[in-house]
């Protein structure tokens, strides 16, 4: 008698859909995923451990290695973490500026998220497209501040970098051409029979799943549930935005492709308000303790020198205590848990990604799906290897 | 086999994603042929970081404050009691192009060069040393 017995795949670490250096055993049993079990770590390189022996300041290029697709989002999520253990908050300049420009990081990484998604699913079009868009947001991040993917431009109490002259006219065309385009991803994909075939029902899952899992992001809002931090506890001047929070109904994959479609269109009107509002004034608190001097006093001020030493080497003291900071990361809610024993250096800092913790519900909803969804579902998930294993 | 409606819907959509494509056939190329062509880097672009000799006050604040201590620097006692740098050196290996070294070094000594092209192919070619520290990098196969 002929029997069919279950088979063990690995897809990954190196598989170009795994969107990074992760492993998915799958056991199956035919076309048929019987069960699913990532397997996470390679890309582990001990940051919660590093942040310890490092100032506070010191951190922030670190943080742009976590997400690497969304570094203006994580520097900004954790100078708000510290700056809450300070207890100061940045100008009004500094905080809309934060805030354009994570917004900016918000669509360039959806973009991303669409078009590697639309390549694991064999649509190369969508993938050009979407990148050659996401090019003219990285040329706004090098005019800003210098840099394209890690874009370390934040400080605890506001930015280094005031937005250089000619920003905002470029950004304006930005906004002006990306509704189009957008447009053009959604004539592409939205109304592609293939595509919608391919994620229609597949990976679903329900709104009591999604919290159960602890889900955060455009994930979790496709599956219904309608929860943004920068709704609920807004930071920063998101409570001066208006912005609508797009959620999905059905929580299979094509709802988490199209919530990322309409939040990408929201993050467009933030920006577009952020600039309209943009306020004169500093960019930096006006605090001795923590903004450094002014270096053109140098050779006459002597007491500021000392001063500039004084921070750069012993660094800002908080007080002692704990915090917990979330932020609406691209991805879900990035937390930082920072414990502070009164030194210049953290004693403790544990972040919360918020890929790690999508992930856990892979195994239950691959279960009883195709191979070939495994992918689809992995790519609507948008894990980023760099956060999963910090 | 006759063609439902169904079909033809489908051979709608594809064609009107077929239309996208076609309508970005027409428009300019973004793209450029890189070894001939090059864009330009913003003012502020953080390449290659450069190291002022003259101006360098030999605080060592640079070597201390970079997270990941790409900068290596031996300070010495000049004769008039002022410290002078023996020997500094940058790996650009290491180098993560933060830009925190140029903004807190006090006189100003360390500055980013719009060089980014900077593949060796030894490992000891990446490690920026003294003179090597400023003006352009030596032109290498690939610039
Ligand atoms: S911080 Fe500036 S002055 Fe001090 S050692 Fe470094 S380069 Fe020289
Ligand atoms: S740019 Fe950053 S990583 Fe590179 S030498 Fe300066 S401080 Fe170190």
């Amino acid at each position: 008698m002929q029997t069919t017995h279950e088979m063990v795949v690995n897809l990954g670490p190196q598989h170009p859909s795994t969107h990074g250096v992760m492993k998915l055993e799958v056991v199956m049993d035919g076309e048929y995923i019987v069960d699913c079990k990532p397997v996470i770590g390679q890309l582990h390189r001990g940051m919660e451990k590093m942040a310890e022996g490092m100032l506070y300041g010191q951190f922030i290029p670190i943080t742009d290695r976590l997400d690497y697709l969304s570094p203006a989002c994580n520097n900004l999520s954790y100078c708000l973490a510290v700056e809450k253990l300070l207890g100061i908050e940045a100008p009004e300049r500094g905080k809309y500026i934060r805030v354009i420009i994570a917004e900016m990081q918000r669509i360039a990484n959806h973009l991303v998220a669409l078009g590697s998604w639309g390549l694991d699913l064999g649509a190369w079009t969508i993938l050009l497209y979407t990148f050659r868009d996401r090019e003219m947001l990285l040329d706004l991040f090098e005019m800003f501040c210098g840099q394209r993917m890690t874009l370390n431009c934040f400080r605890v109490g506001g930015t280094t970098y005031d937005l250089p002259d000619g920003f905002v006219e470029k950004a304006r065309e930005f906004l002006e051409v990306i509704p189009s385009r957008i447009n053009d991803y959604e004539a592409l994909l939205t109304k592609n029979p293939i595509w919608m075939t391919r994620l229609r029902d597949v990976g679903v899952v329900s709104a009591e799943d999604a919290l159960a899992y602890g889900l955060t992001g455009p994930n979790l809002r496709a599956s219904g549930v309608k929860w943004d931090l920068r709704k609920v506890y807004p930071y920063e001047v998101y409570d001066r935005m208006q912005f609508d929070v797009p959620v999905g109904s059905r929580g299979d994959c094509l709802d988490r492709y199209y919530v990322r479609i309409q939040e990408m269109r929201q993050s467009c009107r933030i920006v577009q308000q952020a600039l309209d509002q943009l306020p004169p004034g500093d960019i930096m608190v006006d605090m001795p303790t923590i903004a450094l001097p002014n270096k053109e006093e140098f050779p006459n001020n002597f007491p500021e020198v000392v001063r500039h030493f004084h921070l750069l080497v012993q660094g800002y003291a908080p007080p002692e205590g704990e915090v917990y900071l979330g932020y609406e990361n691209p991805k879900g809610e990035l937390g930082f848990y920072l414990v502070s024993d009164g030194s210049g250096y953290p004693y403790r800092l544990k972040i919360r990604s918020p890929s790690f913790i999508n992930m856990q519900i892979f195994p239950k909803i691959m279960r009883g799906a195709m191979l070939a969804d495994v992918i689809a579902i992995l790519a609507s998930f948008d894990p980023v290897l760099g956060e999963i294993d910090r | 086999m006759a063609l439902g409606l169904r079909d033809v819907a489908l051979v709608v959509e594809l064609l009107r994603g077929l239309g996208v494509t076609l309508r970005h056939l027409f428009k300019p190329t973004v793209t450029i042929h890189y070894p001939t062509e090059r864009r330009e880097v913003y003012e502020r672009y953080r390449g290659l970081v450069r190291w002022d000799k003259e101006k360098c006050a030999a605080c060592a604040l640079c070597a201390r404050f970079c997270p990941v201590k790409a900068i290596t620097i031996q300070t010495d006692d000049g004769e008039d009691g002022k410290k002078t740098v023996k020997y500094y050196q940058i790996d650009a290996a290491h180098c993560m192009y933060c830009g925190l070294c140029s903004e807190i070094c006090p006189v100003g000594a360390l500055s980013h060069s719009p060089y980014h092209e900077l593949a060796a192919y030894r490992r000891e070619d990446t490690i920026y040393a003294q003179e090597r520290l400023s003006g352009a990098p030596p032109i290498t196969m690939y610039r």
